[in-house]
């Protein structure tokens, strides 16, 4: 994302600036860019590596009440 | 009659046991240190004078029938601000809620009570745990948090007030927590031992949610060993967090008669100061006398990421209320205002692939640090920054810190202990990292450290 915004990014900014922009400055709307393109940097890096159908995530589910 | 009020627990509890302290003696002389110090170094909300005055006289009282309760019977204690306590304000180091009462006692801070310490203060915190991105110390409600050993630097966060009331020596211990830093960034800046409990190990029922899947609470004391006395009485399982380990935690002072095995991730420390470089250097030839060192290369994932993109979502969830009312524009650090703000349009599919990328994480790095019992970094990179500078001068997740990632996105335990100074006068630290659930094993390495060292036995002058 360095220099050129992606399409994602751009209606993704839209979103923030939808819900928030009468609250902050132009400076901080900057910022607040800033900040979006770490959270999809991190999720661009996240998606090199290959997952497979199984790979669940680590976060387990049990029902509750009942007897085990 | 009360000693040095720098006396490890283990020591002090002895005297209290013999009756050669007197518990409301001890708690007397520490609330007016909180009182008439606290507020140099803004690490006191509130002092629970009145409170503290109860528990002592009771500990005091059981104490002289023999009913002593064990090693913090009568100790007083400082908890971070976002343990909730009934009656007394829990302002999750937040303006808005300066006044805020919530009318029930964090599961920890029950358990403290039943162990007999006394709980003397509320301690200054960075506003919601540094959950807004905050980039510079001047985001809590009692102003920026400053370091005993200089109060022009910072102490620190989140858990700033209590590593810095531990360090001034306004408290014995406290507790604080730690999502992604918060135990070991105080502990390094103000040179006392922290100890970040494996996730689950410690009930987080009552304390302030950041990421649910992150938090730990933990404590902050003189020692490794203060630090596995108070972990014993505030380990165990608990019904009303359901992520709690099943089974009680023992602490075992012993020293293993066997070398313990320390790896250390190659060029760890290449990027961090060069005075934090060097004592790190120095702490890992000290420690060759009882350990043995192996470098070790952690397999390629993206570590920071998944951590990151775990605690953005969840903390976009936690806090979504508080966003969304506009109450963030209340908080002291302006960046705190609209830093909250981006993180809400993280796609539910990027924290899922963080979840199921975590699930690799945790077996790789089992399997990276099988070989040995911990894994050994500076605590942090650098010493305390200056109290009105940036630490940080870009978003939170665009700096490196692979212990914190690992660390804390695998749920290991951790404890920073003080290995140095720097030549301004300012401490550095190392951190052992364990295996889940060996916190023994990292202590009895940091104890091993603190008998080879004496850095644990300075303090910061007064007049810092």
């Amino acid at each position: 994302m360095d220099n050129e915004e992606t399409n994602e990014a751009k209606i993704l900014f839209g979103l923030v600036k939808e819900r928030y922009g009468n609250r902050v400055t132009t400076k901080e709307l900057e910022e607040m860019r800033k900040g979006l393109e770490a959270i999809l940097d991190a999720s661009a890096t996240m998606k090199i590596v290959k997952l497979e159908n199984g790979d669940e995530p680590y976060q387990f589910f049990k029902p509750y009440g009942g007897k085990q | 009659m009360i000693g040095s009020v720098y006396t490890p627990i283990a020591t002090l509890s002895k005297q209290i046991r013999d009756g050669k302290v007197s518990p409301v003696e001890l708690v007397e002389t520490f609330l007016n240190r909180l009182e008439s110090l606290g507020p140099r170094y803004n690490s006191v909300v509130n002092v629970t004078r009145k409170l503290a005055l109860k528990q002592a006289r009771k500990a005091e009282k059981e104490i002289e029938a023999g009913e002593y309760r064990g090693h913090l019977h009568g100790v007083p204690w400082g908890a971070k601000d976002l343990l909730s306590t009934k009656g007394i304000p829990t302002t999750w180091g937040a303006e808005p809620f300066r006044d805020r009462v919530l009318n029930t006692d964090a599961t920890v801070v029950k358990k403290l009570e039943e162990a007999g310490a006394v709980l003397c203060a509320k301690l200054n915190m960075i506003e919601f745990a540094g959950g807004m991105g905050y980039r510079q110390p001047n985001a809590s409600l009692m102003g920026p948090p400053r370091n005993p050993w200089n109060r022009e630097t910072w102490a620190g966060g989140s858990s700033s007030g209590s590593g810095a009331a531990v360090a001034a020596g306004l408290v014995p211990f406290a507790l604080g927590s730690e999502t992604w830093g918060s135990i070991l960034s105080p502990a390094n800046n103000c040179g006392v031992a922290g100890l970040r409990p494996t996730y689950g190990r410690v009930s987080r029922h009552g304390a302030m949610a950041l990421c649910w899947t992150l938090d730990k609470l933990g404590p902050l004391a003189q020692t490794a060993d203060d630090c596995g006395l108070i972990l014993e009485s505030i380990a165990g399982p608990d019904p009303e967090d359901p992520t709690t380990y099943t089974e009680p935690w023992k602490y075992d002072p012993r020293n293993p008669k066997m070398k313990f095995s320390i790896g250390v991730i190659g060029g760890v420390a290449d990027d961090a100061n060069p005075e934090v470089k060097e004592n790190f250097e120095k702490a890992l030839k000290t420690l060759k006398s009882v350990a043995s060192i192996g470098e070790i290369d952690l397999p390629d994932l993206p570590y920071e990421a998944i951590t990151r993109t775990i605690l953005n979502a969840e903390a976009a969830s936690a806090f979504e209320d508080i966003v969304d009312s506009g109450t963030t524009h209340k908080l002291t650090a302006s960046e705190d205002h609209w830093g909250p703000y981006a993180r809400t349009v993280l796609l539910a599919t990027d924290y899922i692939r963080a979840m199921r990328l975590r699930g690799k994480m945790v077996k790789v790095i089992a399997e990276a640090m099988d070989p040995f019992d911990v894994l050994a970094a500076p605590s942090a990179k650098k010493p305390a920054s200056p109290i009105d500078k940036e630490f940080r001068k870009s978003a939170p997740g665009t700096t490196k810190d692979i212990m914190g990632a690992v660390g804390n996105g695998c749920g290991l335990p951790a404890v920073s202990i003080p290995d140095g100074f720097t030549k301004s006068k300012l401490p550095t630290g190392i951190q052992f990292m364990g295996k889940p659930y060996e916190e023994n094993t990292i202590l009895a390495i940091a104890r091993a450290y603190q008998k080879l060292t004496d850095w644990h036995t300075h303090h910061p002058p007064l007049e810092s």
